[in-house]
């Protein structure tokens, strides 16, 4: 039962099909073969180092939100998959 | 503790033989905190937009809860609607690890790109089969805006008939209907050997090493839970214990692709020569795999007069809502999700959640002393290196959901 976290696109490498995305402070890489088109600055939700889904921004916010109204976001380690 | 939770296991090894085991499963229980307050039917919502990775099943166990506790009995056509759509997440899940988590065993690369196809395969049947997004809406409401739900049967055929094509491309060598025909070691062996595919390279592997027994368990599979246990289970000063290390009058349970899938003439007949270790385990996953693409299928066929009661392997338990033991405004859903049983528990008061609960298949599994605990004492005896391989590969056979760490620390 895998809690899905939205993660922002900041970096993108196409050769390898990877992305670097951040959740607060923390940076991860990841590897987004599943999903076509990904551009920076798009929300994704991610699954064992894998971006599973893009969300919309409103979507990502909306669950940001309720992490953060829940006071959970403060007990995020890093490992965002 | 990580939001998304971790399972660690150590294994504690002399003489190249493991003595003992420590399965610790580090996850929150946040679906109090995050739904308290909150409608129904949003409730239900949030639920799968939270826990993504099982989404339907999540939303089919919150639904089942939720028109429980309001005394809401659901349409036979509206459940079968919602199991349709999960038994193609749960294929989808077994492909997801079929594809990229077993050819990483041997050493090959994932299939990404045949993944890729299923998960659009995936998005198309859910909007074909409920088309106006209406099967996980509370049924009261569904019912006074649209009748019953129905499904395009064309789009559904040509979907299943991609899906099939593709299982028999990345997985099978063959239809997975085809495949489900095979009855013993021998014809899965001969299998294992001529198909092109990783699955079958892997399941080749665990035979060349002679490899099939290993981390068998004596360990029964959950029984059937009815909503009066649900109660006296969930409805308790320990509930938290009960979530985080779940079991019934003292004792462990698995629920698992193996024990779901255990009257199977193919797993029968490996459970008989060699029990529940590493090479029937594997083999349940695919078996599944199979047994949800021939389930949608005859589903499909059999069109809209669906039965009232799907099957339990793979669908929605039907709570019958006026056998509610647990009294007006608490309802249960349990779902066989493509992991295991999930089971919601919730509380209404004043029209919105006043509790909820949720138990997931990994903690059935990954108990301190369950299923997985008790399979890795019976790894092969071997170097450190040799004990992790098995390691991973019973872990990967029982799928946590969640990511694991796994250490082994030898005794000097």
């Amino acid at each position: 039962m895998c809690l899905a976290i939205p993660a922002r696109v900041v970096a993108i490498e196409i050769e390898t099909d990877s992305a670097t995305v951040t959740l607060g402070n923390v940076r991860k890489n990841i590897c987004i073969a599943l999903l076509d088109d990904v551009q920076i600055d798009d929300y994704v939700l991610l699954h064992v180092g894998y971006a599973l889904h893009k969300i919309s921004e409103e979507e990502a916010a909306r669950t940001l939100a309720m992490f953060d109204e829940a006071e959970l976001l403060e007990e995020f380690e890093g490992d965002a998959a | 503790m990580s939001l998304e939770g971790e399972v660690s296991i150590i294994l504690h090894a002399k003489d190249g033989m493991v003595h003992a085991v420590n399965v610790a499963s580090k996850r929150p229980l946040l679906a109090n905190q995050l739904l308290q307050q909150k409608t129904p039917q949003l409730a239900i919502t949030l639920v799968s937009s939270l826990y993504r990775i099982c989404a339907k099943a999540q939303a089919c166990a919150s639904i089942d809860a939720m028109e429980t506790a309001l005394g809401i009995q659901t349409h036979a056509s509206t459940r079968q609607v919602r199991v349709q759509i999960l038994r193609m997440e749960t294929l989808r899940e077994h492909a997801w690890r079929i594809l990229l988590d077993w050819p990483l065993m041997i050493n090959e690369k994932p299939d990404n790109e045949s993944l890729k196809q299923l998960l659009q395969i995936d998005r198309y049947w859910q909007q074909a089969v409920d088309s106006k997004a209406q099967a996980f809406q509370i049924e009261a409401r569904a019912l006074q805006s649209d009748g019953l739900i129905k499904a395009d049967n064309r789009q559904t055929t040509a979907l299943l008939d991609a899906c099939s094509e593709l299982l028999k491309k990345a997985v099978f060598s063959r239809s997975p209907a085809q495949w489900l025909a095979l009855k013993d070691a021998d014809e899965l062996a001969d299998w294992a050997e001529k198909c092109e595919t990783s699955a079958a390279r892997l399941i080749h592997r665990l035979m060349h090493k002679g490899w099939e027994e290993i981390g068998q368990s004596q360990i029964q599979a959950l029984p059937d839970l009815d909503s009066a246990m649900l109660e006296r289970l969930l409805n308790k000063q320990n509930a938290n214990r009960f979530m985080h290390t779940p079991e019934i009058d003292g004792e462990q349970y698995e629920t698992t692709p193996y024990s779901r899938q255990y009257s199977s003439a193919l797993i029968q007949s490996l459970s008989e020569q060699f029990g529940n270790g590493l090479l029937t385990r594997f083999v349940a996953v695919l078996v599944e795999l199979a047994v949800m693409q021939a389930e949608m299928r005859s589903c499909l066929n059999r069109g809209v007069e669906y039965s009232a009661r799907p099957s339990v392997k793979s669908g929605v338990k039907n709570t019958r809502k006026s056998d509610n033991a647990m009294g007006i405004g608490v309802g249960v859903g349990v779902v066989e999700a493509a992991r295991g049983r999930l089971v919601h528990r919730v509380r209404l008061q004043d029209d919105c959640v006043a509790e909820y609960q949720i138990v997931a298949p990994t903690e059935w599994n990954f108990h301190p002393q369950g299923v997985l605990a008790r399979s890795l004492k019976y790894l092969a005896k071997g170097d450190d290196e040799h004990l992790e391989e098995q390691a991973g590969l019973l872990i990967h056979a029982m799928d946590p959901c969640v990511k694991f760490s796994l250490q082994v620390k030898s005794d000097a």
